[in-house]
C-alpha cells in the first residue's frame, strides 16, 4: 500500500517537463499557487485546468500510475470538498438531512475550493516526478539566495530539505519492513478498535524512530568526514541553465497570474 | 510443516514504471524436518520468496500450501494471521525491529499477541531466551542497552517464544564475526533438532554454512529455481560451477585445487573439515587424488 505513495518520488524521462529548469518549474508552480486562490471566476479556474493538463500530458508519465498514487491525497481534496459543502451557509437551501443543510453556496464553495486543491496537487506532484531531489534543491537554493544576504541560511535550508526529501522513499521501505516483521509476530494493523490499531503503529514508529536518529548521525559524521562545513565558499558540480523554454513556460504563467489578477479588479 | 509453492510469480507495484517481477513460475516443495537452504545471486528473488512462506506478500500468481493453509493472491489477512501462527521470521537484521522498555516485553510480544495471557507468555519468553544463550539477568534491561549480538539473540528469542513448527531465516549470519556466526547457527540446528518435525528455511550467501548444514538446497537465478538437490548433487555439477552461479564452498575449493594440480578428476564433494581431510588422506595412501 505504502509502495504507491508519490510524494518525494523521482521518474527518470526526456520529456518537456522533465527538461525545464528547476527555477522555471518552481516559480511557475509558486505563481500558480498564489493567483489560483486569488480569483475564482470560470475562465481562471478553466485556464488553471488546462496548464495542469497540459503539464501533465507533456510530462510523458503513464496515467495509470499517476491515478494510483494520487487516489490516497484525493481524500483530502474530497474532505476540503464536504468541510466546504456542510458548513457554508449562503445562497438557497438544497437539501435538508436531519441538522445539516446544504446550502447552494456551500455546493459552489465546495467545488471550487476542491478543484483548486486538485489541481495544485497535481501540479506539485508533477513537479517532484519530473525533477531530481538534487535539481529541486540547487532550484530552490538559487531562487533563495538573496535572502542569503540578510542571513537566512538558506544553503542549510535547501540542504535540510534535499536530505529530507532524499529519505522519504527510504523511510516508507523501512517501514514496511518492520510492519513485517511486527506482523509475523502476530501484530495486526486492520483489526480491532481505532485505539487498538493506533497502539499497534508503536511497535512500529519506535524502531523507526531510533534508526532514524542513528542515520542522521551516521549522515553527519559521514559528512564531517569528507570535509563539509557548510555553505560558504562551496561550488558547484552542476550548474543550472535557463532557457528559452523555460522563459516560455515562466510567461505562460505570468500570463495565468495576469489573467487571474484581471478578473479580480475588472 | 511441508511446504510446496505451485507456479507462483510475484510482481512489486504492477502496473507502472518501478513494476519489478521478482519471481517467475516458481515451484518447489520443502519438506517437514529438514534444512532448507535458498541461496542465489543478489536481486534474484529469495528474500521475495521467503515473504511469501509467511503470507506478508501474496503470490500475483500460484499458490503456496503451508500446514494445510493456502495462500493465494485473494487469500484474507485474517487466514495469513492464523498461518503466521505457526511459522516464525527473522528477518536481515532482526535487531531493528527490537522496541519495547525491557528485553522480556520485546519477547513477550508475540505470544500476547496470539492470544497467551501474560504468565504463558512470561514463561514462553524466559524458554526462548535461555534458548538463545541470553543470562536471565537481561530481561528487564532495555533492549537499546545491549551489545549488537545481544541485540541480535533478543529478537530471535522474540521468534522462537511464538514456538514455531517452521523458522524462515533472512541471512541471520549477515553482519556477525566468525565465532557470532558458528554461535547463531548453532541456536537454530539444536532448536530444528528438539522436535521432529521443526523445519528450517535459510536464506544465505555463506556456501560453507549452506554445504555443512542444508539438507535440501534451492539455487534462485533471476526470480526462477534454476535447480534444487542436495550439496552433493549440487556441487558435482560441473555446468553450474563453470558457468559461476554456485561457488564452491571452502573445503571443495582445496580438493578441487588438489585435483587440478594432479590432472586428476574433480571429486569436491567434502563439506566438513573433517570429510575434507578423510579425503585428501586416502588420496595420500593411495598416491594420488583418484589414482
Ligand atoms: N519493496 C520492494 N519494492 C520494489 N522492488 C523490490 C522490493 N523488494 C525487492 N524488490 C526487487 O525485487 C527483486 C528481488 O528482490 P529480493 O529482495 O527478493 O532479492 P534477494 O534475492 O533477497 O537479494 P539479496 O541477496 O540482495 O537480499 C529485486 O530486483 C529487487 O530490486
Ligand atoms: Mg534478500
Amino acid at each position: 500500500m505504502l509502495e504507491h505513495v508519490l510524494i518525494g518520488q523521482y521518474v527518470p524521462g526526456r520529456s518537456v517537463v522533465h527538461r525545464l529548469d528547476p527555477r522555471a518549474k518552481l516559480a511557475s508552480l509558486f505563481l500558480f499557487m498564489v493567483f489560483l486562490f486569488v480569483s475564482r471566476e470560470l475562465v481562471v479556474l478553466g485556464a488553471a485546468a488546462v496548464l495542469t493538463a497540459a503539464a501533465l500530458l507533456s510530462a510523458g508519465i503513464s496515467l495509470r500510475f499517476f491515478w494510483k498514487g494520487t487516489r490516497l491525497v484525493l481524500i483530502i481534496v474530497a474532505l476540503t470538498f464536504f468541510l466546504h459543502l456542510f458548513l457554508t451557509q449562503e445562497g438557497r437551501v438544497l437539501l435538508e438531512i436531519g441538522p445539516l443543510a446544504v446550502y447552494s453556496g456551500g455546493l459552489l464553495e465546495g467545488f471550487v475550493v476542491g478543484f483548486r486543491l486538485l489541481l495544485l496537487i497535481v501540479l506539485a506532484t508533477l513537479l517532484t516526478l519530473t525533477t531530481t531531489p538534487v535539481d529541486l534543491t540547487d532550484g530552490i537554493e538559487s531562487l533563495l539566495r538573496p535572502l542569503s544576504y540578510v542571513r537566512v541560511p538558506t544553503h542549510e535550508f535547501a540542504l535540510m530539505m534535499s536530505i529530507a526529501l532524499r529519505f522519504i522513499p527510504t523511510l516508507l521501505t523501512e517501514t514496511q519492513t518492520i510492519m513485517k516483521a511486527q506482523m509475523a509476530r502476530g501484530a495486526a494493523f486492520s483489526r480491532g478498535s481505532v485505539w487498538n490499531r493506533l497502539k499497534a503503529f508503536l511497535p512500529v514508529l519506535i524502531p523507526l524512530f531510533s534508526q532514524s536518529f542513528k542515520r542522521a548521525e551516521d549522515l553527519a559524521t559521514a559528512m564531517e568526514a569528507r570535509g563539509y562545513n557548510g555553505g560558504a565558499g562551496r561550488t558547484k558540480y552542476r550548474e543550472l541553465s535557463w532557457k528559452l523554454s523555460d522563459t516560455l513556460i515562466f510567461c505562460m504563467f505570468l500570463a495565468f497570474a495576469g489573467l487571474s489578477l484581471w478578473t479580480r479588479i475588472g | 510443516m511441508q511446504i510446496t509453492v505451485t507456479n507462483v510469480s510475484y510482481t512489486y507495484m504492477p502496473g507502472g514504471p518501478f513494476a519489478v517481477e521478482a519471481l517467475r513460475d516458481v515451484t518447489v516443495t520443502f519438506a517437514s524436518g529438514e534444512t532448507h537452504a535458498i541461496i542465489g545471486a543478489t536481486g534474484s528473488g529469495k528474500s521475495t520468496l521467503l515473504q511469501l512462506l509467511n503470507g506478508l506478500e501474496k503470490p500475483s500468481e500460484g499458490s503456496i500450501d503451508a500446514g494445510g493453509h493456502t495462500i493465494t493472491a485473494d487469500s484474507r489477512q485474517k487466514d495469513l494471521f492464523d498461518l503466521r501462527r505457526h511459522i516464525g521470521m527473522v528477518f536481515q537484521f532482526p535487531e531493528q525491529q527490537l522496541f519495547a522498555e525491557t528485553v522480556l516485553e520485546d519477547v513477550m510480544f508475540g505470544p500476547l499477541n496470539y492470544g497467551d495471557d501474560r504468565e504463558t507468555a512470561e514463561k514462553k519468553a524466559y524458554r526462548a531466551l535461555e534458548k538463545t544463550g541470553l543470562p536471565p539477568s537481561l530481561a528487564e534491561r532495555s533492549p537499546f542497552t545491549l551489545s549488537g549480538g545481544q541485540m541480535r539473540r533478543a529478537a530471535i528469542a522474540g521468534v522462537l517464544a511464538l514456538e514455531p513448527k517452521l523458522l524462515l531465516l533472512d541471512e541471520p549470519t549477515a553482519g556477525l564475526d566468525p565465532d557470532g556466526q558458528e554461535e547463531i547457527m548453532r541456536l537454530f540446528s539444536e532448536w530444528q533438532q528438539e522436535e521432529a518435525d521443526r523445519t528450517l528455511l535459510l536464506i544465505t550467501h555463506d556456501m560453507n554454512l549452506t554445504a555443512r548444514k542444508a539438507d535440501h538446497i534451492v539455487l534462485m537465478e533471476s526470480g526462477r529455481v534454476r535447480t534444487e538437490g542436495t550439496p552433493s548433487s549440487l556441487w558435482t555439477r560441473e555446468d553450474l560451477i563453470e558457468e559461476g552461479v554456485l561457488p564452491l564452498p571452502e573445503t571443495s575449493r582445496i580438493l578441487a585445487g588438489l585435483c587440478t594440480e594432479s590432472k586428476a578428476p574433480p571429486a569436491v564433494d567434502a563439506f566438513t573439515v573433517e570429510d575434507a581431510a578423510d579425503r585428501i588422506a586416502s588420496w595420500v595412501r593411495k598416491g594420488e587424488p583418484d589414482a
